[in-house]
């Protein structure tokens, strides 16, 4: 398993580096201009000027080398430094990733979005989860019963109905009509009293739950199959004939059999989480990091663009790695070399 | 385990498609706990309002919320790509003089507007005296003075700045003393108020950015987050693409009489219009909602609730229709020469056919359909009051019979009974008709291509990715300077209500060429016509003092529009949502700032 794991880390690396470099080839092919939000009548020398002073006319080859090593060299530096507050050569006059619209370091506006991300769609991941795991088991386990039959229609209404309407429903009831909470998700908003912690919480509920709907349906539809699969096994009927308890059949060993595809599913899932459910996201305003992605590509900033795909590039390779390793653990029929 | 192992697969691809959203998000843009740990690029951590000033009342009003869902990305305005940015910046940051809303100028960090007869202006317009005034401090509590102006100037004039400001009509600076300054024109400039005017171009200062100049302009995060200004609001924390929040400028000089009333402003971003607007009218969670580019039928409802109100200010933009005066099927496409040898064979040259297409719209289905209140049928580029010509009225009421009988005399027949008239030598008039990606724009087309149906004129509709369409680099072939088609539609609109800078567009020299290098200059419909050029030259030498200028302008318009290169459609408004217990806004204004007077709002209650 040791040489498995090295091995596949080791591949990693050039498979980011082809990664960076297509994703940089398109983008750098692709129209786009950072200054087509200007009014119109800004004269043709000062938008030249302005793309000229954001390097955009640079040759690719040189664009891409020198963003390689803004990105692994310089920007890793910095965060050293900043974590540990040490300074490591030339910390004050370090160039940075510099986002085109706003004129900040890109790493930085991503990480000041990772709060609001992680905490809407990692609870929303996280209670949809722990809804779907044991809808699934129960509806697998008495299948084609009133709850299984109830169950599927649910989940199926979940995954079918797209978020824009279940939101968009949401806000209308809840806010409009009934006027209980927010529409709008606030992220300065900070959480040091009572109050305030009632405020984060009714602003979270509906984005919060508007994506559980859609990841439990998802997740119990797999799961319900998955127990489906195992509970036809031999060893559920020798389990069963030599006595032990329904409860301990189920819960101990199908379940466990059961969610070892579920597991490596949700690995795979949790890149997911940071891309943010964009529309979702879009709806309450969350501003995260979908939304984040979505302006840049609008606006044409090329290096936000290429630093938030190429980070959640890395975060799939990784969460591969570890849905593997996770698969591999799990079941001892799984053996790498 | 190969069944799981494939349900498994299926499952990572459906999670995998799910995680993206699983829907197709309509509208563009253009787009939890705040304290910020780590690396962060907030600059200033005073998140609580500090105590009112013994003086006055200042402050006192609480928060205010103004929702943009173009969200702001920095707060620097010189060197923003967006008005979302300008208006952020004009909280913090003041010109020398501001336009207000019936386009006329009004001090602000100056003490009177400088004119000929008060010897401000030079006769020869070559020269402009700004008296500034000497109550006034930054946000750091220095006296704001003439050396800033000047230093501004140095801060766009380095081309590596990337500043979007345009002085390069000025020679030189001269700091005569602390509160006076004079700018130096390399030309005569009748029209000399275009420099540090409005809130795309005010006053920073140098002590703040003497470091940021050149190449070291991007690097200045801090610097671009919480520039210092002389605003009644100073930047507490700014997220990009996100929120600004703005607390009260101890040092600002309305302070004493209790200005501003709110004590602390977040301006807000995400999402659409439509939920900026249910948010103030339906909901009552915010207090301002701007740029509500919404269908009428969706916004009247929500106004009906009766928490807010619209509010449209107008100021010179029309979306009009240009008709390609090249050839866009040529080989190399729509590329203009002076000998005219790449004229479009049907809409160069060809006012009675463009009469016609005019004629046949039907502009008031177009307001009803996509602008309602915030949209007036028009026919001419420069409505502007008291300066708009009346002589080409005549597109306001729809004649198809006339229409028909100018193309039947111009020999376009339907010969072969299709619908479609045809013109000899070009075939069936078909005609690509291109604009960007929005609803409103959408509707539009549809009723013009419904319209021009009745005359026999095929319209083939297409449309393009803002991004793509308003690409000022010569990277996409999309691109409303590129026209590579037969017609385009989009709004063009002035920045100040100077008609000669806005009129200048449509010169022959405007012409944007693959020749060139497609720069993107202002003739888009590549008309060019002698007699324009030189009324356009008399113009751009007038005083708008001078008892001709107004007659030059409506000279000018009436020479473009009978040309028939463009067909003007709609002048539209911009248009905002404030709620109901908000007062002291006053007229609502186009020209500079929507927040021109923010230091005047108050809640009633």
């Amino acid at each position: 398993m040791g040489t498995y794991v090295v091995r596949r880390t080791l591949f990693a690396i050039p498979t980011l580096l082809a990664i960076s470099f297509i994703i940089f080839a398109i983008l750098d092919l692709a129209p786009g201009d950072p200054t087509s939000q200007l009014p119109l009548t800004i004269p043709v020398e000062v938008r030249e000027r302005i793309l000229e002073s954001l390097g955009v006319n640079d040759p690719f080859l040189i664009k891409w080398l020198k963003w390689m090593q803004l990105m692994f060299i310089n920007e890793p530096l910095h965060a050293i430094d900043s974590i540990f507050g040490t300074c490591i050569g030339d910390c004050e006059a370090r160039a940075r990733i510099i986002s085109w619209s706003s004129r900040a370091p890109a790493i930085d506006v991503i990480y000041q979005r990772i709060p609001q991300t992680l905490w809407v769609l990692g609870l929303a991941f996280i209670f949809g989860t722990l809804i779907a795991i044991p809808v699934g088991i129960i509806s697998a386990y008495k299948q084609y019963s009133a709850f299984d039959n109830i169950g599927t229609f649910v989940t199926m209404i979940g995954f079918s109905v797209p978020t824009f309407f279940t939101g968009l429903l949401a806000i209308v009831i809840f806010s409009v009509w009934l006027g209980w909470f927010p529409s709008f998700y606030d992220t300065t908003l900070v959480v040091n009293s009572w109050d305030s912690f009632v405020l984060q919480v009714k602003q979270m509920i509906m984005p919060v739950a508007v994506l559980t709907l859609f990841n439990a349906a998802v997740l119990s539809r797999f799961t319900r199959a998955s127990v489906l699969d195992n509970l036809n096994e031999d060893y559920v009927r020798t389990a069963r004939s030599k006595g032990l308890g329904e409860n301990k059949v189920v819960l101990t060993h199908v379940m466990r059999n059961s969610l070892i595809p579920v597991v490596t599913l949700l690995a795979l899932s949790v890149p997911g989480i940071f891309a943010g459910a964009i529309i979702t996201e879009q709806i309450f305003r969350i501003n995260g990091l979908g939304q984040l992605l979505i302006v840049a590509i609008g606006q044409g900033d090329i290096p936000m663009v290429q630093t938030l795909t190429f980070i959640f590039a890395v975060l799939i390779v990784v969460f591969n790695l570890v849905a593997d390793i996770t698969y591999g653990l799990l079941d001892p029929r799984i053996r790498y070399d | 385990m190969k069944r799981t192992r494939l349900l498994a697969l299926l499952a990572v691809l459906a999670m995998v498609v799910a995680a993206c959203g699983g829907g197709d998000g309509e509208e563009t843009t253009t787009t939890a706990d705040g304290g910020s740990d780590g690396p962060t690029t907030t600059a200033g951590e005073t998140p609580e309002p500090t105590d009112p000033p013994a003086g006055g009342a200042a402050g006192e009003g609480g928060p205010l919320l103004i929702l943009q869902w173009q969200a702001v990305s920095q707060v620097n305005v010189l060197l923003s790509s967006g008005t979302k940015d300008a208006l952020a910046a004009s909280l913090v940051l003041e010109p020398l003089a501001e336009i207000g809303p019936d386009g006329s100028l009004v001090p602000a960090l100056a003490t009177e507007i400088p004119t000929v007869d008060n010897g401000g202006v030079t006769e020869d317009f070559t020269s402009i005296t700004w008296n500034l005034r000497d109550d006034v401090l930054w946000s750091d509590g220095t006296p704001f003075t003439a050396d800033d102006v000047l230093f501004t100037y140095e801060y766009c004039a380095d081309e590596l700045t990337g500043c979007q400001a345009d002085f390069s009509q000025i020679e030189s600076i001269d700091v005569v003393d602390d509160h006076t300054v004079t700018l130096n024109f390399s030309a005569p400039k009748p029209y000399p108020y275009d420099d540090f005017v409005t809130y795309l171009e005010p006053v920073i200062q140098r002590a703040q950015f003497a470091d940021c100049v050149g190449e070291q302009a991007s690097a200045c995060t801090e610097q671009n987050f919480n520039p210092v200004g002389t605003g009644p609001y100073v930047v507490t924390e700014l997220l990009p693409e996100d929120t600004v929040t703005y607390a009260m400028n101890e040092n600002y000089r309305g302070v004493p009489d209790g200005k501003p009333f709110f004590g602390t402003v977040t301006i807000k971003g995400g999402g659409d219009a439509e939920a900026s607007a249910r948010s103030v009218l339906e909901i009552g969670e915010a207090d301002y909602a701007w740029n509500l580019q919404v269908a009428p039928e969706i916004l009247a409802p929500m106004e009906a609730a009766g928490n807010g109100t619209i509010v449209t200010s107008f100021t010179a933009n029309v979306e009009h229709i240009n008709l390609n005066q090249t050839d866009p099927d040529a080989d190399p496409p729509s590329e203009w020469t002076p000998d005219g040898a790449t004229a479009h064979p049907v809409l160069a040259n060809n006012p009675e056919f463009s009469r016609a297409l005019s004629l046949a719209i039907d502009r008031d289905a177009i307001v009803t359909v996509g602008y309602g209140p915030a949209g007036v049928s028009t026919c001419t580029l420069w409505p502007v009051e008291g300066q708009a010509t009346t002589n080409q009225d005549w597109c306001l009421t729809r004649d198809v019979a006339a229409a028909n009988q100018i193309l039947d005399d111009l020999g376009y027949l339907d010969t072969d009974n299709d619908g479609v008239r045809e013109a000899e030598g070009f075939g069936p008039l078909e005609f690509d008709f291109v604009t960007s990606t929005n609803a409103v724009r959408q509707a539009t087309q549809d009723v013009v291509k419904a319209n021009w149906e009745e005359i026999g004129v095929v319209a083939n509709m297409s449309n393009q990715d803002a991004g793509l369409f308003f690409d000022g680099t010569s990277a996409s072939d999309f691109s409303i300077w590129k026209f590579f088609a037969d017609m385009e539609m989009f709004t063009n609109g002035a920045t100040i209500p100077d008609p000669s800078a806005y009129l200048l567009s449509w010169i022959t020299d405007q012409i944007p060429t693959g020749a060139l290098g497609w720069p993107a200059t202002g003739n888009m419909p590549r008309m060019s016509i002698p007699e324009y050029d030189e009324t356009w030259a008399t113009l751009s030498q007038t005083a708008p003092t001078d008892p001709a200028y107004t007659d030059l302008v409506i000279q000018l318009q009436d020479i473009m529009i009978e040309g028939g290169a463009i067909i003007p459609l709609t002048y539209r408004g911009n248009v905002s949502a404030i709620r109901s217990d908000i007062q002291g806004l006053g007229d609502p204004n186009g020209w500079d700032s929507e927040y021109w007077i923010i230091e005047e709002w108050t809640r009633s209650g």
